[in-house]
């Protein structure tokens, strides 16, 4: 395939398209300036097969899908942002239309919890919630662009999906949880993540979603607390640069390293009884954008996708692309103690 | 007067934030441990 790259200034960008290049998914790649226009995404597209968003930043992120349907290429856009999410999915119509695949998420949140969540959901005859959680270190909330999908995200009430019918509860509410270590227990809080808009879809049943989140800083909720506070004010961005500095400066002191955590918890029907499984992972929160982004570009040149606007992950085979991660030396666990036989079986 | 009441306000205050950040975990945390996915397990 051949690519345009609206910026590819992010690090982890770079890692995805020369894993791709290595693999011989991506034959050519150019890039244009991240400040380039729609119309200037669009003469860029004349003759390749998909449009990159190459950051996380909400200008991106509209353009990509725009100029991609006025292009009519494919587009690949990482949105950790359920407002982002949200907004591509505005577009799900338009992109069927003229036939292309949006590929929106191809970021860690939410590609790695649904391609989790879909392979944990082949143990299952149907599925009835699902809680995704997330640790974020300090470097991954110094991010600009992270920060603003966290106090998006954690400002007043928190999307949820309750028996397939989205609805809200209050973010915040901590509680402990523990994931793979070196991240171990952390406090996790309710809060509005991209995985509540099409997760329920790509499972047996059609589960409940809640999303939660955590900092590996053990003073997190209280600077989230206070970004939230400025958000609630109508000062998202600001509240976004706040949290980003903050944690940049966190982030330079930490001892607490920066690996983020992920955990990924099922609970359905298996035959008559009721099972439980937890599956996760530690990394470097770039390692997963990376991995995400070749996932999603590799499944459109698989041909996967339909048209329309798509997670990467909730397409095709979860060997395959965890084959894929585990080759790129991108590794998941299985949380043992619930993966053994049902607890609750009545039958 | 006035001082004893803004202490009295003073204290509450400090009394629900510490409460708040000593109450017992509300939520058992389901613990057990991990093991990495290899790829006998994708299948």
């Amino acid at each position: 395939m051949r690519a345009v790259v609206l910026g590819d200034g992010e690090p982890w960008v770079r890692r995805a398209l020369d894993d791709l290049g290595r693999s011989g998914v991506l034959t050519e790649v150019t890039t244009v300036p991240a400040s380039s226009s729609v119309g200037d995404l669009v003469d860029a597209a004349v003759g390749v097969d998909v449009i990159l968003a190459g950051s996380l930043d909400s200008r991106a992120s509209m353009r990509v899908p725009l100029a991609a349907i006025a292009a009519r290429r494919h587009a690949v856009v990482p949105a950790w942002s359920a407002a982002d999410q949200r907004d591509h999915l505005e577009l799900h119509a338009d992109a069927k239309e003229v036939g292309i695949t949006i590929m929106s998420g191809a970021s860690a949140s939410p590609a790695i919890p649904v391609l989790l969540a879909r392979h944990a959901a082949k143990q299952f005859d149907e599925v009835r919630l699902v809680e995704v959680s997330w640790a974020l270190p300090p470097d991954a909330l110094a991010d600009l662009a992270t920060a603003r999908a966290v106090v998006e995200g954690s400002v007043g009430l928190a999307l949820v999906r309750e028996e397939a019918a989205f609805s809200s509860a209050p973010a915040g509410h901590t509680a402990p949880v523990a994931f793979p270590e070196p991240v171990g227990i952390a406090r996790a809080g309710l809060f509005g993540g991209a995985e509540v808009w099409r997760l329920p879809d790509t499972l047996p049943g059609r589960p409940s979603v809640r999303v939660q989140l955590a900092g590996t800083a053990p003073w997190f909720w209280f600077a989230l607390r206070a970004a939230s506070l400025l958000g609630r004010a109508g000062r998202t961005d600001a509240a976004a640069a706040a949290l980003s500095l903050v944690m940049s400066r966190v982030a330079r002191l930490s001892t607490h390293g920066s690996w983020a955590g992920v955990r990924v918890s099922l609970e359905g029907r298996v035959g008559t009884g009721s099972r439980t499984v937890v599956v996760g992972g530690f990394d470097n929160i770039d390692t997963w954008n990376a991995g995400a982004m070749a996932l999603a570009v590799s499944s459109l040149a698989r041909g996967e996708a339909g048209p329309g606007v798509v997670v990467p992950g909730s397409d095709g085979d979860t060997t395959a692309a965890l084959q894929q991660f585990h080759d790129a030396g991108i590794r998941f666990a299985a949380l043992d103690d619930a993966l053994s036989p049902p607890r609750h079986a009545n039958g | 007067m006035r001082k004893i009441a803004v202490f009295v306000v003073l204290a509450s205050v400090a009394a629900v934030i510490a409460l708040r950040l000593v109450r017992a975990d509300e939520e058992p945390v389901i613990a057990g441990s991990w093991r990495e996915l290899r790829p006998p397990d994708f299948q």
